[in-house]
């Protein structure tokens, strides 16, 4: 008798500790199996200099404290790879300017991409497409892509949603960035837009020696230096100094040294536009005309972010300024920027000085703060 | 001068500033109000312009050609026969380009107004590039959707924005090849200019809209009808005491735009 009633009350304690765990929401099969994680969404306010504009983000993707750190984790997670060996910092290092310094990127199967991983610097202001070609039109659908590219992450994105209602941890993030009550609201537009709130606060810390100047000290750079700025930005006029137009800055202009738009910049000597090895933008728009065109990147940490070029073909910033120095080849959809290089120059060519403090004050841009913020790093 | 005399002096000064004031006033009726369409659009001697097509220009008959029109307006304002205005827009950007579209014919930007008065206007006056006050500010004193909030359309060089770019290539000697790239930026208050166009503009229900045509070659067309040397003139100096170049194709703008309904 008196074992009958010990089994008795085990069988009842089990019953109420498997209903008190079911009324936890542990139970997966359960609706509103995470409505025990509290749910107090908190705006996010992205960090950056006060002379750069405030950073777009779009209605239907709030940034919030938790949406961040979702997407941080995400960012850094090699989940996101079919073998779990890739994550989207594979190819975008902090230490990089977000690249991998690679000329080009290679995917989980050893497979080599044909294109250079861009830097994600100041990435939130691209408002004009984003990859190379620009087929991505935010960075919610962009972050959908590298998933399933077959010489990416060759994932595919109804697995890795599973991978991640089924994860120890994810399902409460994802309640705490979104709301949702129940892991099998767990999506991949979620997962996309909680590494675009990541990736917006990626933003200059203003503080790179080009920032410094341009906010007033002028004394900040050396005579080199400001001869290539002066280039850069054609304002030699300003200093009564007789010195070359670069043309940089019409390209490369604004506060994130970026025109967010697709050039042909005279890379490739082509008889006619069908023979570019890589049509770019083309393959986006469908014109002819933007055979061979692709996205300018941010010239912001440009010292950290070789090899350059779309294919990375240059090792190095003096390769490029080489390149620039030649003005294209005369194809016919070449910038007219191209021909114009070293204007008012001996010859209007750029001479060896000129090249070299061009170079220079490129390095002036580097801002070792950003790479090394804390809040972008790698959270595991 | 007697008290008497000096009170009617006044009186007189302080109703003529308020004539004048009422002349110039924003006009703002009560009556029925409508939306109304502005379409603004780029051609090249009357034909929609096209980017990298080949132009014949000038007395030679030099090809040339476009990859590049974008203009800033300011103060877009309908006339009243009495003076008075309405602002369709204080600012707007135009880029003529087909940067996303598959083929290379320029951009037509039709522009829809709101809560227009209905009306009999007697034209419309039109601003060209960014007026003062707002040319004082730069891309980050806007919201990110504002036209003014462009960073390629702001050069700190000038502190000022880039009114408007053309861009384009020539081959000067024809002989197939492009050799001189254009690349014409004009920037700075000094260049900015006010154009009155008197063309019968009639805002009511059902109107078609309003046509706002610029022509490029007409921008490299002087006053006494000759053709802007662009060979020697190919780009506008980046130094802001020297406007000479930018000048000429503002002054231009005059001519070179049409106004039809």
């Amino acid at each position: 008798m008196k074992k009958l009633v010990t089994i008795g009350i085990l069988g009842l304690l089990f019953v109420f500790a498997t209903q008190a765990c079911r009324n936890n929401g542990t139970d997966p099969q359960e609706p509103g199996d995470l409505e025990h994680v509290p749910y107090d969404p908190q705006p996010y306010t992205i960090l950056k200099p006060t002379f750069f504009p405030n950073v777009p983000v779009p209605e239907d993707n709030p940034m919030t404290y938790d949406g961040v750190q979702l997407g941080r984790r995400l960012f850094y997670d090699p989940i996101l790879s079919a073998d779990s060996t890739m994550s989207c910092a594979s190819c975008h290092l902090p230490a990089g300017n977000f690249t991998d310094n690679k000329a080009v990127s290679v995917g989980i199967d050893g497979i080599a991409g044909k294109r250079s991983s861009m830097a994600l610097l100041n990435i939130a202001y691209a408002t004009n497409g984003l990859f190379w070609d620009g087929r991505a039109a935010s960075l919610e659908a962009q972050a959908l892509m590298p998933v399933e590219d077959p010489v990416e992450m060759h994932h595919h994105w109804p697995q890795l949603v599973e991978q991640l209602k089924e994860h120890p941890g994810y399902p409460a993030l994802f309640r705490k960035a979104f709301g949702i009550k129940n892991r099998s609201e767990i999506s991949k537009e979620l997962a996309a837009k909680a590494i675009a709130q990541f990736e917006r606060i990626l933003i200059s810390s203003g503080t790179s020696k080009y920032d410094k100047f341009a906010q007033g000290d002028v004394d900040v750079f050396d005579d080199e230096e400001l001869d290539g700025y002066l280039m850069y930005f054609e304002e030699a006029w300003k200093y009564g100094l007789n010195l070359p137009d670069a043309q940089c800055f019409h390209c490369h202009g604004g506060i994130t040294l970026t025109g967010n738009n697709y050039f042909n910049n005279g890379l490739d000597s082509v008889g006619s536009l069908d023979e570019f090895k890589d049509f770019g933008r083309f393959k986006v728009t469908g014109n002819p005309s933007d055979k061979g065109k692709f996205r300018t990147p941010t010239l912001r940490n440009i010292a950290l972010s070789g090899p350059y070029m779309h294919d990375g073909r240059f090792q190095t910033l003096e390769q490029v300024i080489d390149n620039y120095a030649r003005k294209g080849f005369g194809v016919s959809n070449e910038d007219p920027n191209l021909p114009l290089m070293g204007l008012n120059a001996p010859n209007n060519t750029l001479t060896q000085d000129h090249k070299k403090a061009i170079v220079k004050f490129l390095h002036t841009l580097t801002d070792t703060v950003f790479i090394n913020n804390p809040d972008i790093q790698n959270p595991f | 001068m007697s008290p008497t005399m000096q009170k009617q002096t006044f009186l007189i000064a302080f109703l003529a500033a308020a004539l004048l004031f009422s002349a110039c006033h924003e006009h703002d009726n009560d009556g029925p109000k409508t939306n109304f369409t502005v379409n603004f659009s780029a051609s090249f001697s009357g034909e929609r312009l096209t980017k990298y097509k080949d132009y014949p220009f000038g007395a030679n008959q030099i090809p040339l050609q476009f990859n590049l029109f974008s203009t800033y307006l300011s103060d877009i304002e309908l006339v009243s026969a009495d003076g008075s205005t309405h602002r369709l827009a204080e600012v707007e950007y135009l880029n003529f380009n087909p940067d996303n579209a598959p083929s290379d014919l320029s951009v037509i930007r039709d522009i829809t107004y709101t809560n227009v008065p209905e009306g009999d206007y007697t034209g419309i006056r039109i601003g060209y590039g960014v007026k003062a006050a707002l040319n004082a500010k730069n891309p980050a004193d806007f919201a990110n959707n504002h036209p003014l909030a462009l960073e390629g359309e702001y050069w700190n060089g000038w502190d000022s924005y880039i009114f408007t770019k053309v861009e384009g290539k020539t081959d000067s000697d024809k002989n197939g090849s492009y050799d001189i790239a254009l690349l014409y930026h004009c920037g700075s208050d000094a260049v900015y200019k006010v154009y009155t166009f008197n063309t019968p503009v009639h805002v009511h229900a059902g109107e078609p809209a309003l046509n706002v045509n610029f022509d490029l070659e007409k921008l490299f067309i002087m006053d006494d009808g000759s053709y802007y040397d662009i060979v020697t003139n190919f780009y506008t100096s980046n130094d802001p005491a020297d406007v000479s170049v930018a000048q000429v194709l503002m002054h231009n703008f005059e001519k070179a735009t049409s106004v039809t309904q």
